[in-house]
């Protein structure tokens, strides 16, 4: 218990005093060991764990899935997906709202990345939406609360983590199940912009002349075909996801220089380094938590946590109720690798015993860890998007509580209805 | 120390984009010699995951002096700067030293006299640790630079 407090204290000592998370990780990791065995050999035991952590075929398809994000991203791919998504929407009355959330998933999707999401698709739609007369916070807030979905909807990053820290629950039927949850989610946030557009009288687009979509189509669907190409190749068991993800890459490449022919090769120095430094970000926290983690099952934590959470209840809703607050209370200070690697093997061998499939409740997890994302004080995704739309927290605050109303409700639809994440994966070859 | 600082941060750069070179080149050949010379390739698993650590400690010792890596900083932004770079970075140069350093040095010693041989590259997985000494010497370096860079910035 003593080890217990220390970790905790000492990991937040660390984290208000501005310590990068990766290394308060590290740090209380190796103070709690110090103080157990001998200081020579938990040095290097921690030194090990750093370095095991990383040693992982399938943690190679987030570099590769980040290069083929930037490289897309360089692309122009942003206003693409815009104009693709304003055919569909863009006639309803506050059409803007949609085209953002739908322009969100889609880049979400393919660049893997949140943040770049909302700076890169909010860059572009939010002084469209403040021409148009629409309130500048709620597109900032619609921006901000959409842009965590593409993590949700495959290929991404976090599920492949989860994976990792699941000790190998299938990335394939992961990235199948993250469908269905990631459309509600967008779909939610559309229902209350609806209301919303209603309430505050927003305009809607004109429609687009039919030559006028039949461009904007066309220009999109090469950048489409690299989700088509990447998720059919995995569910066809052609690629692993590794391979595949190397395989958007060039398929990245290719359509940046040769079709769109907006990134050139002396661009390509710059984006590589760029992905060299959101990969050792990701995977230094990566190498950080598991050693964490391994200290804490070292310390028999997760078993105390788990016997003191079934002892709340043996009811799996319940339980999976209280996993949910607590995520969604840590999702709120910590950032969302540490804490699926973190609290993957404290939580998941309680709901497994009770009956909960673990590729549902990685669902959940990365679900409820992306509304974290756009809570304050810490949400990296909501203080991009209030840079991109430089509108104050306390402006955006009323609209962005009633998009995390619709995100919580969805979450507990997907939390409570097992087959939402798990009917698409029951149609995977086993 | 800040010349010496530049010169490694460059040399840096020029590896770490090399690693990523080198790691895709290798995981598209795992996929061409499997479809197109059906022979899949026996080494580029083990090669490609020794890659991805090396590029990923050389890359994080990178993020140091670039100051990129994500921290909280609701109390540090009242703090003033001088102060918390300075705090932040002796926080950081006694992890690198004691883990990375000492601990990694030791690891890499462990594994060299046990003689551990890779399964498919017959590697010495030791040399293959030692990427984590390596990073933990860049990272005090770094740490050392952005301190004096703080201290001499308040002094002038």
């Amino acid at each position: 218990m003593a080890e217990t407090l220390i970790l905790i204290l000492s990991f937040l000592i660390l984290l208000i005093l501005g310590v990068p998370i990766a290394f308060s990780i590290g740090i209380s990791a190796s103070i709690v060991l110090a103080m157990e065995i001998n200081n020579g050999i938990a040095l290097a035991t921690i030194a090990q764990r750093l370095i095991t952590g990383l040693d992982s075929f399938s943690l190679l398809a987030i570099p590769f899935f980040i290069l083929a994000g930037q490289i897309m991203n360089k692309g122009g791919i942003a206003n693409r997906l815009i104009d693709f998504a304003r055919i569909f929407v863009g006639i309803i009355p506050g059409g803007l709202l949609y085209v953002n959330i739908i322009a969100n998933m889609l880049f979400g999707a393919i660049s893997g990345s949140a943040v770049a999401a909302t700076s890169a698709i909010g860059g572009f739609m939010l002084p469209k939406m403040k021409k148009q007369g629409y309130p500048e916070d709620l597109s900032a807030a619609v921006n901000i609360a959409s842009s965590t979905i593409g993590l949700v909807i495959p290929p991404s990053n976090i599920l492949i983590i989860y994976s990792l820290a699941s000790g190998g629950v299938s990335i394939t039927a992961l990235f199948v199940a993250g469908y269905i949850p990631g459309i509600l989610m967008g779909l939610s946030l559309m229902i209350i912009g609806v209301i919303l557009a209603k309430k505050r009288g927003l305009p809607s687009f004109k429609a687009p002349s039919f030559s006028e979509a039949f461009s904007a189509f066309f220009s999109a669907v090469p950048s489409i075909l690299l989700l088509i190409i990447v998720m059919g190749g995995i569910i066809g068991g052609i690629f692993t996801p590794t391979e595949a993800s190397a395989i958007a890459v060039v398929h990245a490449l290719f359509l940046s220089m040769w079709i769109y022919k907006e990134v050139k090769i002396r661009d390509l120095g710059q984006i590589f380094l760029d992905t060299v430094k959101t990969t050792s970000l990701v995977l230094f926290l990566v190498s950080t938590s598991v050693a964490m983690s391994w200290v804490l099952s070292y310390e028999n934590i997760p078993q105390s946590l788990s016997d003191s959470l079934i002892s709340l209840s043996s009811n799996k809703y319940v339980i999976l109720l209280i996993i949910n607050l607590i995520l969604l209370l840590f999702g709120i200070f910590m950032d969302m690798t540490p804490a699926v690697l973190i609290f993957t093997p404290i939580f998941l061998p309680v709901v497994t015993n009770l009956g909960v499939d673990p590729i549902h409740f990685g669902i959940i997890m990365v679900m409820n860890l992306c509304i974290g994302l756009c809570t304050p004080p810490v949400g990296s995704v909501l203080f991009v998007g209030l840079s991109v739309s430089k509108v104050s927290l306390s402006k955006v605050m009323p609209s962005l509580i009633l998009l995390y109303i619709a995100l919580v409700v969805v979450l507990l639809l997907v939390t409570f209805i097992p087959e939402l994440s798990l009917w698409l994966p029951s149609f995977l070859p086993s | 120390m800040n010349k010496i600082n530049e010169v490694i941060k460059k040399g840096l750069i020029v590896i770490l984009i090399g690693l990523l070179c080198l790691l895709l080149i290798t995981v598209l050949w795992q996929v061409f010699s499997r479809f197109i010379l059906h022979s899949p390739s026996s080494f580029t698993d083990e090669f490609s995951r020794y890659l991805l650590i090396w590029l990923s400690f050389l890359g994080s010792a990178y993020l140091v002096t670039l100051q990129e890596h994500i921290a909280i900083t609701i109390l540090s932004d009242k703090l003033d700067r001088k102060h918390y770079v300075i705090l932040k970075y002796s926080v950081i140069l006694v992890f690198s030293v004691l883990v990375m350093i000492i601990g990694g040095f030791s690891l890499v010693k462990t594994m060299l006299e046990m003689n551990q041989l890779s399964s498919a590259l017959q590697l010495q997985v030791g040399w293959v640790y030692i990427v984590l000494p390596i990073s933990g010497i860049l990272i005090s370096i770094f740490s050392l630079n952005n301190i004096s860079q703080a201290w001499k910035g308040a002094k002038t």
